[in-house]
């Protein structure tokens, strides 16, 4: 379990004043729950993530993982697909998949097979001893959604894991992992700016909009499982939850313009 | 680490079928390229030699810079007697010493510096003082130190190559991605790990940079130690060469100090070659 109280972030501008960029945020993430935030780009989603898993440190408030506050950077049995792919651009893309399985000692063989199926899993099956800067955006980004999946952490943290895909891809790729959630029960915390995508993937949707970006909304999603997310599209529920979450994004969108 | 852009020349198609690169033309475009630049090399190598040879003499004293034709013989003479082997072999193990103690210092007090931030606040200023000194205004220092053999020379090399390799693994530790190191931690890795995968690597590309810049800055120490005091050694040979007026002689110790350092920046290419093949794969190929 996850949980946010009244947590601020301020960072330093290169003026050299502070500025917040997270203000007053709380909400939790329940454990196998999957939770979508969305938001415009620059509200603090990625900022978000980095303080949940304790890379940067909170300037107001507490964060809380699994009954232990958060004070250094959290490594038990979590996950993080970074907005960056963040591969290691000397090893292959085998031997990226495989270096958290390394890290908790599984056997090479074990090894091997769990990185060949992840990186088939990702249609990367052909490109296993590709090095990163031979694969393009897109494909360097699944490579670290393999990564992080190939390990089975019990909760994972995902930014904008299929931002730089193709729709194809992309929903291939939500089946993918809406079908692991559902078998292997997981708490997600999902970022995306795609509205259908949050509502096609998650159990809630949080809004966080503004500068500084603040939670403007909890929307439970209460769209039965499982979901064609191909035909979601034309579902009255999602059109009215799509338009209600829209309504909170809106001010934001408009400010920015 | 970033995105990329995502134009190559290797196309590779979607459904993964990977599809022979159409550049036939371009390589037989690169390769006239190249046999042009090369054919320009050798010309413009031979215009030079010629005019050497012509102005020697006939404007310019021969004894003041020789000729190709008499370097060339002198140096072939020279390889034939065995005390020129000698001071070959004592400069290349002068060379060789003083390097590998440059090189794994500069390495270490790099990565300790990049690493420990208290450390580099302290004695960053204090290192950036002592490479303030004109490193071969040492030499008498050294040679009062460790003597008149092999390790005042030593001495001096290492302690150029020192500060090359520094700066560069020292540069190469603040470059590592952060990001890259605690998503490692994330994933669950301990500091061996982080070490061996993540930071090493990332410091292969300055850790060579250092390398080959150190070949000629580690023969310039030597030689320097050699021209204050030694009675070995190609710069020793140099300087008798240089008070004996036998500018061919002089000639022929310099293209040997050169071919020294070519051999050294060669070994080094080689294995930069092995290490880094990962790097060779990139986009901007
Ligand atoms: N290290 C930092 N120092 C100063 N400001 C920062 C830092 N990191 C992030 N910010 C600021 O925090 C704000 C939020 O950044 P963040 O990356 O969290 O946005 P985001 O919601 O993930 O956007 P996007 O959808 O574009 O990825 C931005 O205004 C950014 O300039
Ligand atoms: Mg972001």
């Amino acid at each position: 379990m996850l949980e946010f109280r009244n947590v601020t972030k301020r960072f330093e501008t290169p003026g050299g004043q502070e500025v917040n960029v997270l203000q007053d945020v709380s909400f939790t993430v329940d454990d196998d729950e999957f939770c979508v935030v969305v938001g415009p780009s620059g509200c603090g989603k990625s900022t978000l993530l980095n303080l949940a898993l304790g890379l940067v440190p909170v300037s107001e408030g507490q964060i809380i993982h699994n009954g232990k506050v958060v004070e250094s950077i959290v490594s038990s049995d979590v996950g993080y697909i970074t907005q960056d792919a963040n591969l290691l651009p000397w090893s292959t893309v085998l031997d990226n998949i495989m270096s958290p399985l390394e890290i908790r000692g599984v056997p090479k063989a074990e090894r091997r097979a769990q990185a060949m199926e992840w990186a088939e899993a990702v249609g990367l099956g052909k490109f296993v001893d590709f090095y990163p800067g031979q694969l393009s955006g897109g494909m360097q980004k699944r490579c670290s959604i393999a990564r992080t999946m190939a390990y089975d952490p019990a909760m994972i943290y995902m930014d904008e894991p299929f931002g730089p895909l193709d729709a194809i891809t992309r929903t291939v790729l939500q089946e993918t992992l809406l079908n692991l959630w559902q078998t292997r029960r997981k708490t997600i915390l999902f970022i995306t700016h795609d509205l259908v995508e949050a509502i096609a993937l998650g159990d809630t949707v949080i809004v966080i909009n503004g500068q500084p970006g603040s939670v403007k909304a909890r929307i439970p999603i209460p769209l039965s499982r499982p979901r064609e997310i191909r035909h979601l599209a034309a579902d009255t529920e999602f059109v009215e939850l799509h338009t209600k979450i829209w309504s909170y994004l809106e001010p934001g969108v408009e400010s920015m313009a | 680490m970033s995105t990329r852009i995502e134009s190559r020349s290797t196309a590779v198609a979607v459904d993964g079928e990977i599809v022979a690169p159409k550049t036939s033309s371009r390589a037989s475009r690169d390769r006239k390229w190249r046999l042009k630049v090369s054919i320009g090399q050798v010309v413009a190598i031979l215009a030079i030699l010629a005019i050497w040879q012509g102005i020697s003499g006939a404007i310019i004293p021969a004894y003041l810079i020789s000729s190709p034709t008499s370097v060339i013989s002198d140096t072939i003479t020279l390889l034939q007697t065995h005390t020129m082997w000698t001071d070959i072999s004592v400069t290349a193990q002068e060379l060789i010493l003083g390097y590998a103690i440059g090189v794994v210092f500069g390495i270490l007090v790099g990565v300790l510096m990049g690493s420990i931030k208290f450390l580099s606040g302290v004695f960053e200023p204090i290192i950036a003082g002592i490479n303030g000194i004109p490193k071969i205004a040492l030499a008498p220092l050294f040679l009062l130190w460790f003597g008149l053999g092999i390790w005042s020379k030593v001495a001096q090399a290492s302690m150029i190559v020192f500060f090359v390799m520094y700066y560069n693994v020292y540069m190469g530790m603040l470059s590592i991605s952060p990001m890259l190191v605690k998503l490692f931690q994330v994933m669950g890795a301990k500091r061996g790990y982080v070490a061996r995968k993540v930071v090493l690597p990332s410091l292969s590309i300055p850790i060579f940079a250092g390398l080959k810049a150190s070949v000629p800055f580690a023969m310039i120490g030597v030689i320097v130690g050699e021209f204050i005091a030694a009675d070995k050694g190609v710069g020793y040979f140099v300087l008798q060469a240089t008070q004996q007026f036998d500018s061919a002689g002089l000639f022929s110790g310099i293209i040997i100090m050169v071919a020294m350092v070519l051999i050294g920046m060669r070994i080094v290419t080689f294995c930069q070659n092995r290490v880094l093949f990962w790097q060779k794969q990139g986009h901007g190929r």
